[in-house]
């Protein structure tokens, strides 16, 4: 004899086994019991009912929530895409709009002590530059001529007010 | 101990329980009907039709009747539930078998942590002991070994190894093998394809024999 048909013959033997004495006999009104403790335990409590609506949204119809699921992550999916799809359209060397802007701010060389005031460790910094770099401590010493058409520019202490 | 009362299958016809003929009885898709329009008493008709059957799948998979017998009851419960949204385009037997299945594999899958399996210790039909002495042959007998006892043993064995196939391995099985489903009624009941069916079914056979591997061989 095969393995095979000696396993489906032995497996076979399991329908001759039978439940224990009685154990169907009261299943309707074990039922009835159940049904009626559960509604007053989901009366109670409408977390539970939440919980309850899931379990049987998985375990009566599966495939129909695993249906919705499906739906929501390809909607999220095209979303995702979408959104990816238009940032990959912008030209890779973009300058941002704020550097774009013609909007100059021109200080007057009175304003040099106030712009170092509210940047000091950059002011420093310019400073040891400038001794290091001739050049550059020429072009910081040049006193700031406003040009004709800049927007008037006032400090009122950490304010900047255009 | 009749033959009746062995654990039915889905796919036999309800055991005849009565001595005198039964009156026709009132058609699945009717009671649904019923229930569906709030008579809940025609819920019991059904419990009473299929309490059996949906038994023994939760039987088989877990090989435990109290868990057979509490996982039944939330079975009932789930489907009562769930009544009101089901198509009848299914079977309900069917559709019930589905969530037996459900609920018993979710209890598997809570319950996989255990260490240890409860075994129940099985009782077989006497009715059923000639065919299972035809299984046995004279060689696979120790001296002095009896029958019923050897049998008992094989049965332990077999349900121990069913146990440690996985959930869905463990649930083809039984449908196949024990309660004699066809692969296309399986596939019903687990909303798989066909193919599906088999090929777990064919991975579980080969595990199976390869753990029984040497009691096939005393066969």
């Amino acid at each position: 004899m095969e393995n095979d048909e000696r396993l489906l013959r032995l497996l076979a033997l399991k329908r001759c086994e039978k439940p224990l004495p009685g154990s169907l006999d009261n299943v309707v009104t074990e039922f009835h019991r159940r049904l009626r403790h559960e509604e007053i335990r989901r009366a109670q409590s409408s977390p539970a009912v939440l919980w309850s609506r899931l379990m049987d949204a998985l375990l009566v119809e599966p495939l129909s929530l695993l249906r919705h699921v499906a739906t929501g992550a390809a909607v999220a999916a095209g979303v995702m895409i979408g959104l990816g799809t238009l940032t990959l359209q912008k030209p890779a060397g973009a300058i941002p709009a704020v550097a774009q802007s013609s909007l100059r701010i021109d200080l007057e060389p009175s304003d040099d002590a106030a712009v170092r005031a509210l940047v000091p460790a950059r002011a420093d910094a310019l400073s040891l530059e400038a001794m290091a770099d001739p050049d550059l401590g020429r072009q910081l010493a040049r006193p700031l001529v406003p040009e004709p058409h800049a927007m008037p520019v006032s400090f009122d202490e950490a304010n900047i007010v255009f | 101990m009749s033959s009746a009362d062995a654990l039915p299958s889905p796919a036999a016809p309800a055991p005849d329980r009565t001595k005198s003929p039964d009156p026709p009885q009132e058609p699945d898709e009717s009671l649904v009907a019923k229930v569906q329009s709030g008579d809940t008493s025609a819920f019991d008709q059904l419990i009473e039709r299929y309490k059996g059957r949906l038994y023994a799948t939760i039987y088989h998979m877990t090989s435990n009747h109290e868990d057979a017998a509490d996982l039944l009851q939330e079975t009932l419960i789930r489907a009562f539930r769930a009544m009101p949204r089901f198509r009848r385009d299914a079977r309900f037997s069917t559709w019930a078998h589905r969530i037996a299945i459900n609920v018993t594999i979710n209890h598997l899958r809570q319950n996989k942590r255990r260490a240890t399996l409860s075994l129940d210790q099985m009782e077989i039909d006497p009715n059923e002991l000639d065919s299972i002495r035809e299984l046995l042959s004279e060689q696979s007998l120790r001296p002095g070994e009896d029958p019923e006892h050897r049998l008992a043993n094989l049965q332990k064995i077999l349900n121990e190894s069913i146990q440690t196939l996985s959930e869905n391995h463990r649930a083809v099985v039984v449908m196949h093998s024990v309660q004699g489903l066809t692969h296309a009624q399986i596939a019903e009941v687990l909303g798989v394809p066909e193919g599906t069916v088999k090929t777990r079914l064919f991975h579980a056979h080969r595990l199976l024999r390869k753990k029984l591997a040497r009691h096939l061989k005393e066969l």
